[in-house]
């Protein structure tokens, strides 16, 4: 097991900076995942710790000692890139083995070992088949056992699950997580995938245009975002200017034309403030059932999602806003109805007025 | 305008069956989607459907027509695949009206279609870009942009956005719809994504092992699946096996293991018989009260989903299942609860003869 610390990480492909001074410790033991959009610099990031890019400027340590130079096979480290990279003419089997095999296991713990992550990922009844007689999905679910099985003490993963099938991917990630957690190897999962990276780390750490822009707890970085990107990014947003006055009890006074709002104060912001709640956050009644605090609409789009009903609400206050209720309390509305969109004030996030504008705030790139 | 249909369609590969006789109908208009785990058999119908392989056996009608024997290219329809397939040398113009363009269309026609396509997949303003220079996303938008051109009344979409970041693929669902609609096309989605199957199509029908399994409007498919494998794959369920102790009026009253007792609609079933019940973990709430449809259990495990928690409740009849509760609402683990059900909220199965993780299974 691993401590891995970075100390300001750099790499430059030509002028292009893919990784800026990157500061990070990662504890032994833990599930970090980095989130970010495509082209945030996440794959170059575990390629660099890995050991297959120099970095342009700073150190990586694992346990203390600087592996920056070394060669990746002296780092301990067991990488699984997204094109899976699998011994071609090696059987299921024989790619899960490998590692094991190589550093001389003795044949009856190997084999335990290798059944016990192939079971994991569902592969076991296609042991004996070859790469090619396996689809993408099944590839990467190979890969992955293979990664496991190598007993590395730091296992690093570029979207592990990103082939596989919208409903495995739901079953392999607690699976996988469950797994991980009790083995104890310090993990790095990159993924652009907000709700994988929820459901699966102990501390999630937000990668833009190659620079680590915020670090902490999922709960953390979900419900107290430090930046208008980074709430937008865990979980669709809607934004709105409003100016904000002082009020009671660790609260503050919104008001968006002709509408009140209770928010909760954030130190240090006055005057006009971007304020933002998540669509998932917002639930929606009746008019005339309305209670607490909302906004007015019609319903211009409706559309089941299963657990969800996602829709868009016309206001005349801050124009269009996107709710997410849950179907099983938002059943009945339909395009065209007249609606209460509830904000519950502790789902209120308040924002400085980004200076380019709140689309150029967002921007994935 | 196109209405499909499939008459005992079948394919098989020497011994392997990729469909079964498959009887389907897609009307006028209408916006199916095919939906299933990879390797279910959904691509192989829609490449059957579209005369890009020939069946094994049975036909295909399209307006009543027999059309089996026609090779793709001499059908009317517009295909889009997971893998975007661009010219990389042509600029998003070119690709987009490739099609007209090599049908020797006037070059007046060529430019009306061009502008037509690329606004409504909002990409006319990139129309000088080439695919590099473009996103996943948008590179996706241009396919879709370049099999509308041909004006086919007819619309294949073989996993249209499987190899997008999830935010994109979002976005694009909605478009997709819209389009479909604003046009009045007869679209047939492919997807193995059960919440995107849900949010774009009119109908969902679920394939497995080669074989439909289930077919409705969305809503239907998520509130009521008439079969215990849909009840899993399209959306997630906690499933309890138990039999019917006895039958009072319009209830049954089934025991589960340890003893415990859960009131369910009546409807269909005979006292004894071995089924199953499902509830999804958002159907499911913690309850004060130690009485009614209740089991008392355990919290095992929390979990963050971001608006909500999920809790891993262990019952005392030994089964784990999934609550999930408002983020607030914060509960410890280790904590003793009761599991509230809820009549009208729990499907009722009869328990699978090759049991239930056979009939669960996605693959």
């Amino acid at each position: 097991m691993a401590e891995i610390v970075l100390e300001r990480l750099s790499k430059f492909f030509g002028p292009k900076r893919a990784l800026r001074d990157v500061d990070l410790r990662i504890r032994d033991g833990e599930y970090l995942v980095v989130l970010g959009p495509s082209g945030a610099g996440k794959t170059t990031l575990l390629r660099t710790i890995a050991g297959l890019l120099d970095p342009d400027g700073g150190r990586i340590l694992m346990d203390g000692r600087e592996v920056t130079r070394l060669p990746p096979y002296e780092r301990q480290v067991a990488f699984m890139p997204q094109t899976y990279s699998l011994f071609q003419h090696m059987s299921v089997w024989e790619n899960t083995t490998f590692s094991p095999t190589v550093k001389g296991w003795p044949e009856g713990e190997r084999d335990l070992l290798a059944r016990e992550m192939l079971s994991m990922v569902h592969l076991i009844d296609r042991r004996e088949a070859f790469p090619r007689e396996l689809s993408g999905g099944m590839q990467q679910r190979c890969a992955l056992a293979r990664a496991l099985a190598a007993d590395a003490e730091v296992l690093l993963l570029d979207e592990p699950l990103r082939a596989l099938d919208a409903r495995l991917r739901i079953e392999l990630r607690a699976e996988l997580r469950d797994l991980i957690r009790h083995v104890g190897t310090t993990t790095i999962h990159v993924t652009h995938d907000q709700e994988e990276a929820l459901v699966l780390a102990d501390r999630i750490a937000v990668l833009r245009n190659g620079e680590l822009i915020e670090v902490g707890p999922a709960e953390m970085v979900y419900s107290r975002p430090s930046s208008p990107f980074v709430a937008n990014f865990l979980g669709e947003m809607n934004f709105f200017e409003a100016r904000s006055f002082p009020s009671e009890g660790g609260m503050v006074r919104l008001v968006a034309g002709d509408t009140n709002l209770l928010a909760p104060k954030r130190e240090g912001l006055e005057g006009t403030v971007l304020a933002g709640i998540r669509a998932e956050s917002c639930g929606v009644q009746a008019q005339e059932w309305a209670a607490g605090q909302g906004l007015e609409g019609v319903v211009k789009r409706r559309l089941f999602m299963g657990r969800r009903i996602s829709l868009e609400v016309q206001t005349e206050q801050v124009g269009l806003f996107k709710a997410k209720p849950l179907t099983a309390q938002a059943n009945w509305v339909k395009e065209g109805d007249p609606v209460f969109v509830v904000l519950p004030a502790e789902h209120i996030l308040l924002f400085p007025v980004p200076k380019g504008g709140v689309a150029a705030a967002l921007e994935v790139e | 305008m196109p209405r499909i249909e499939a008459v005992d369609l079948a394919k098989r590969f020497g011994r392997i069956t990729a469909l079964e006789k498959c009887n389907l109908t897609i009307e006028d208009g209408e916006y199916v989607a095919i939906l299933g785990p990879s390797g279910c058999g959904k691509t192989t119908l829609v490449k059957l459907l579209s005369g890009i392989w020939t069946p094994t056996e049975g036909r295909v009608l399209v307006d009543g027509k027999d059309v089996t024997d026609l090779g793709v290219e001499d059908r009317d329809l517009g295909y889009v695949f997971q893998n975007i397939v661009l010219f990389p040398h042509m600029d998003v113009w070119r690709n987009a009206t490739y099609g007209p363009w090599v049908h020797d269309r006037a070059p007046a026609d060529v430019d009306h279609v061009g502008k037509e396509v690329l606004e409504l997949v909002k990409m006319l303003h990139e129309r000088g870009m080439f695919p590099r220079e473009l996103s996943m996303g948008s590179q996706q938008k241009v396919a879709l942009a370049r099999a509308l051109a041909n004006r086919a009344r007819l619309l294949m979409l073989d996993e249209p956005l499987s190899a997008l970041d999830t935010r994109v693929r979002l976005d694009l669902r909605y478009a997709l719809r819209r389009i479909v609609k604003d046009l009045g096309l007869t679209a047939v989605h492919v997807t193995h994504d059960q919440e995107e199957a849900m949010s774009v199509a009119d109908r969902v029908v679920v394939i497995r092992k080669g074989r439909i399994v289930e077919q409705g409007p969305p809503e239907r498919l998520y509130n009521q699946p008439q079969d215990v494998f849909t009840a899993n794959f399209v959306g997630e369920s906690n499933f309890l096996e138990g039999a019917v102790r006895r039958i009072r009026a319009d209830w049954a009253f089934v025991e589960l293991r340890s003893g415990y007792i859960l009131r369910v609609p009546a409807k269909g079933l005979l006292e004894g018989d071995p089924v199953v019940l499902a509830a999804r973990p958002e159907w499911l709430t913690m309850s004060k009260e130690g009485f009614g449809n209740v089991i008392p259990g355990r919290i095992e495990n929390r979990r963050f989903l971001g608006a909500t928690e999920r809790l891993q409740v262990r019952l005392f009849t030994s089964d784990l299942v999934s609550v999930d509760v408002p983020a607030s609402q914060s509960l410890n683990t280790d904590r003793d609860v009761m599991v509230a059900f809820h009549e009208t909220n729990i499907l009722v199965y009869p328990r699978p003869y090759a049991g239930l993780q056979e009939a669960l299974k996605l693959e």
